[in-house]
This record gives C-alpha cells, structure tokens and sequence, in this order.
C-alpha cells in the first residue's frame, strides 16, 4: 500500500553531505536526499558504494565532514534523545544480549514510547521465533528475525534496515515482505537498504541508487514504470532498446516506454544498467 | 532538560545495564574476592602477626587501584564493537544518561561492593587466627589518617582509566596504563627541567607538586610542602579529576561507529 500526499512531509533531509573515512577520500560529496513519510524506499547500490554509510550518517551514527543529516528538521549528529525515540535502525550486523525475546522487550520497549508488545510478540508467531529461547543462542536469521520484529514494534516514525533479508530463508523473507508491506503508515517512513535486488520486488514503492557518490535514481517505481518497459524479446533487432542483457530465453530489455502501458519493473535489470553508467536511462530517471 | 536528564528513562537504563551485565559483574566479584582471600590467607600465613593498621591501609588501597582501574577500563568495551556500539549508541537515552550509568557502577557501586568484600575477608583473616595479648585494629577508610584521599585519588586514576575506556578500542587498560606512565614521566622530567632552571642547582628526580629535593654544595636540601598546601594539591587532583571526566564524556558524545 502507498499512501500518497498532496503535501507529503519530509522526514529526512540530507543537505549538501560530504563524508569520508579519509580526508582525502570522499564517499559522499555534496549529497542531497529528501525522504517523505508514507513511503518504502530501496535503497540500491554495489559493495563499497556507501549505503551504509549513508545510513549511519542518517541515524547520527557518523558525522558528516560537510553538510548535515536532518530528522524532523533537528540535527541528527548530536543523537538527541526525540530523534532516537523516533527512529529504529537495523544493522546489518547486529547484536543481541544473552536474553530471550520477552526479557528483551521488558528491559528495553520502555525507551520507545510507541512501542506495542502485542505487536512484538504477533511478528514473532509470524516469524514463528520462540519467545522465551536466549537471543544469543539462536542462528543468525532467529536473531535477525527478532530484531525486524523488535524495530518494526516500536512503531517508529522511521525505520532504516540495512540489509535485513541477509540471513533469512526462503519463507522468512516472504513473510518479511508481508509485514513491512502491512506496517506502512502515512505517517511512517521505511528505508532498506540491500544489494539483494530481487528482495524488494514488488515491495518498495521508491527506488534510490546510490552510484559514484551521489544519489543518481530517487524515483517512485510507478514514475519508473510510467517511463521504462521491462520486457523478454526473442530478438530487439529494430526495438528502441536502451538496455539489454541476454539469457535463456532471449533478450532482457528497457525500453523507452511511449505507449503509456505499465509493465513490471524489472529491478536487477534496471541496476545493472544504472551501475553500468546507462546514459539514457540515467536522464530519464534523474534523480530531482 | 529531558534531552539531556530524566530520572525515568535513567531508571530504565540503569536497569538494562544491569540486567546485560549482571552475569559478569558477579564474575568479576567472585574473582576479586577470590584473589583478595587467597592472597590475605597467605600474607597471615607469611607475616604470623596481627595485620597492621598500615599494611591494611596499603592492601586497601593497592587493591582498589588496580582492580577499580581495570574494571572502569572494561566499562565501555562495548564501543569497541561495531555491532554492539551501534546498539548503544542508538538506544534512546542522551549520552549523559549512558555516561551516568557507566560512571555509578565503575565508582560509587565498585568503591561500595569492593569496601563491603575488603571488611568480609578481613574480619575473616583476624578471626582465623588469634594473637593472645594482641587486639586487632581495623583500617576504617573514611576516618584512619588520610584515609579518605584513598577515595580522591582513586577518583583520579577512574577518570583517567574512563578516558582511555571511551578513546580507545582495544585493549583498555593496557593503553590506559601506558599513556599514563608516559605522560608521568613526561611530566617528572618537565618538573624536572623546570625547577633546575629555577633553583640553578642539582635538582633530583622530585614528583610534581610535591615536595623538592636538590644538591648544593655537596649536601641535600629538602623543601616539603605544608599541610596547608596538601589542601591544594587535593584541589589540583580534583580539578584534573573533573577535567578527564568531562573529557570523557564529550569524547563519548562524538563517538562515531
């Protein structure tokens, strides 16, 4: 479900940043990004492209050399206690104490003050994790599990995942889809962040590529849709192709959509034209 | 104010701390107490006397400098683990809270928990074995001479062990414990150069803000300072004191993963 506004607010405002982790080595420089509540972004981009970085730079968890992070129009650097209250971050690699899930939430809801129990513990039967099992004792995905069900209970106005399907299987990750798809609010905004393109199928509703330092796609999948035709072609000989890859069964194709027809967009194939510098594509999807 | 300080959401996490770290802080006191029975069977054992007021004095404090300084190098071992200083650091608490959770448990509660576990083994040691005609005195920290700037430089050396468990990543007390040494030495030798330039005679190796002692025509001269100025060199430890843990806590402030 989107929810779409005349006049969506923005949640997080990202204003000229410049970060790096040399001085001489920018992975960001004069970035701008605007997120607006009532949306679920994905946020793509290679390894090393500074996803999570962007990420961290989001949620005060690094501070810009240059420029600023805004939530709410307050400055998240500074990790004010309001900001922290209203934004649930996800690592990728996380850390669970030595407590089962219900010791968790009894030592640690209390900091949210949004945060629903009854929530927390019906994604856990969703993700069918044992409520009274040590955190730190279960696999990797358990834990991740938890985690996803812990951040998305504590019913922040922001959640930020950063690679949240690493580690789950098959049927997790579908019921993850579910349940990010069924806590969208018009008041909340979602950010996943994943190399894992094939996850976020039919899930997002905006698409951010972060590519060479700057943000070069921030577009709502249904604009991209409304520009672009994803299609499998026998042969595109005499097709206005912008991008194509071969397989099995023919062609993987863009093309340029001039009949108004909405078909499927094909993510993995959209990134790899994107990262691959696909000039055509680039200036149809610009990123405003 | 409630950006910076409140007495609920600290509650909360005084609580959390505790209820993480509970398992190895109990650890930790058995070990210590442990140690402190092991090796005071052993002085009795060794000495076959009563145990002096001084040497409980020395024990007290030897032990709580060493054990203190180790356990408030530990105290933020968590920010040296990405995953886990993420968790910290986006927990919804100021920095001050989390600094005033850390602080209580590596001063107030370390200086209550190792005084209570120091009288249980020492009424242990003079009860195991009697000396007829000799009684027992036992060290009593907050009225036995100065025994209370036990407390005061115990707080200087926590300062500086809680700098160093903030800067630093790894191995806490061992960086801790060598840029102190060095910065010591640095400082003796400055005294050093100083008061040579002043007095214009053969200083020796004199601790600053202590007494002098140097040579001058063959014989040694000693200045020691006066009760009066032991006062101020009490200040001045508090001051450095309240320096490091102010440093300590705007470094915790910047602290990024």
């Amino acid at each position: 479900m989107v929810y779409y506004h005349t006049n969506t607010l923005k949640m997080i405002q990202v204003n000229n940043l410049s970060f790096g982790y040399h001085r001489n080595r920018l992975l960001f420089k004069d970035l701008n990004l605007s997120l607006n509540e009532g949306h679920i972004y994905g946020l793509l981009g290679k390894n090393g492209a500074g996803k999570s970085t962007l990420l961290k730079n989001m949620t005060g968890l690094a501070f810009p050399g240059k420029g600023k992070c805004l939530f709410n129009s307050i400055d998240v650097s500074t990790r004010p206690v309001a900001v922290l209250e209203d934004i649930y971050f996800l690592a990728e690699e996380l850390f669970v104490p030595s407590l089962s899930p219900v010791q968790f939430v009894s030592s640690t809801a209390g900091f949210y003050p949004k945060f629903s129990k009854s929530d927390f513990y019906q994604y856990l039967k969703v993700f069918d994790i044992d409520m009274d099992a040590v955190m730190d004792k279960q696999s990797f995905g358990q834990q991740k599990k938890t985690m996803i069900a812990f951040g998305l209970a504590t019913n922040t106005s922001m959640v930020i995942m950063d690679e949240p399907t690493n580690g789950l299987d098959i049927p997790s990750k579908v019921q993850f889809r579910k349940l990010i798809a069924s806590v969208l609010t018009e008041n909340r905004c979602i950010v996943i962040s994943t190399h894992q393109v094939r996850d976020l199928d039919s899930l997002i509703d905006t698409l951010l590529v972060l590519h060479e330092r700057e943000i070069v796609v921030n577009q709502l999948m249904d604009d991209v849709a409304e520009k672009l035709t994803f299609g499998t072609y026998p042969d595109t000989e005499g097709l206005p192709v912008l991008y194509e890859e071969e397989n099995m069964r023919g062609k993987n194709a863009i093309l340029q959509n001039t009949t108004g027809k909405y078909s499927k967009v094909d993510l993995e194939l959209l990134f790899n034209a994107v990262v691959n510098g696909n000039k055509p594509i680039l200036e149809l999807l610009k990123a405003s | 104010m409630n950006n910076i300080f409140n007495i609920k959401r600290f509650g909360r996490l005084f609580i959390k701390h505790t209820a993480e770290h509970y398992k190895s802080y109990v650890m930790s006191l058995l070990v210590l107490l442990g140690v402190m029975l092991l090796g005071g069977c052993f002085l009795v054992y060794l000495i076959n006397a009563p145990m002096e007021l001084g040497l409980q004095t020395a024990l007290f404090t030897g032990i709580l400098l060493l054990a203190g300084t180790i356990f408030t190098s530990t105290v933020f071992a968590d920010l040296g683990d990405k995953n886990k200083a993420m968790a910290w650091l986006t927990l919804p608490a100021s920095h001050f809270e989390k600094y005033l959770v850390a602080w209580l448990f590596s001063y107030l509660i370390l200086i209550i928990t190792y005084t209570g576990c120091f009288y249980l083994v020492l009424f242990f040691l003079t009860s195991i074995k009697h000396f007829p005609g000799r009684q027992t005195e036992v060290f009593d920290p907050f009225h036995s001479g100065g025994g209370f700037q036990v407390f005061i430089l115990y707080a200087l050396l926590h300062s500086i062990a809680f700098c160093g468990a903030v800067y630093f990543k790894k191995l806490h007390f061992i960086k801790s414990a060598f840029v102190f040494f060095i910065g010591l030495a640095f400082l003796i030798v400055v005294n050093n150069i100083i008061q040579h330039a002043m007095l214009g005679a053969k200083v020796m190796m004199n601790v600053p803000f202590g007494g002098i002692s140097f040579m001058e025509n063959n014989t040694v001269h000693e200045i020691n300072i006066t009760i009066a100025q032991q006062g101020h060199i009490l200040t001045l430890v508090s001051v450095l004191t309240g320096i490091f843990w102010a440093a300590a806590y705007y470094r915790l402030k910047e602290k990024q993963v």
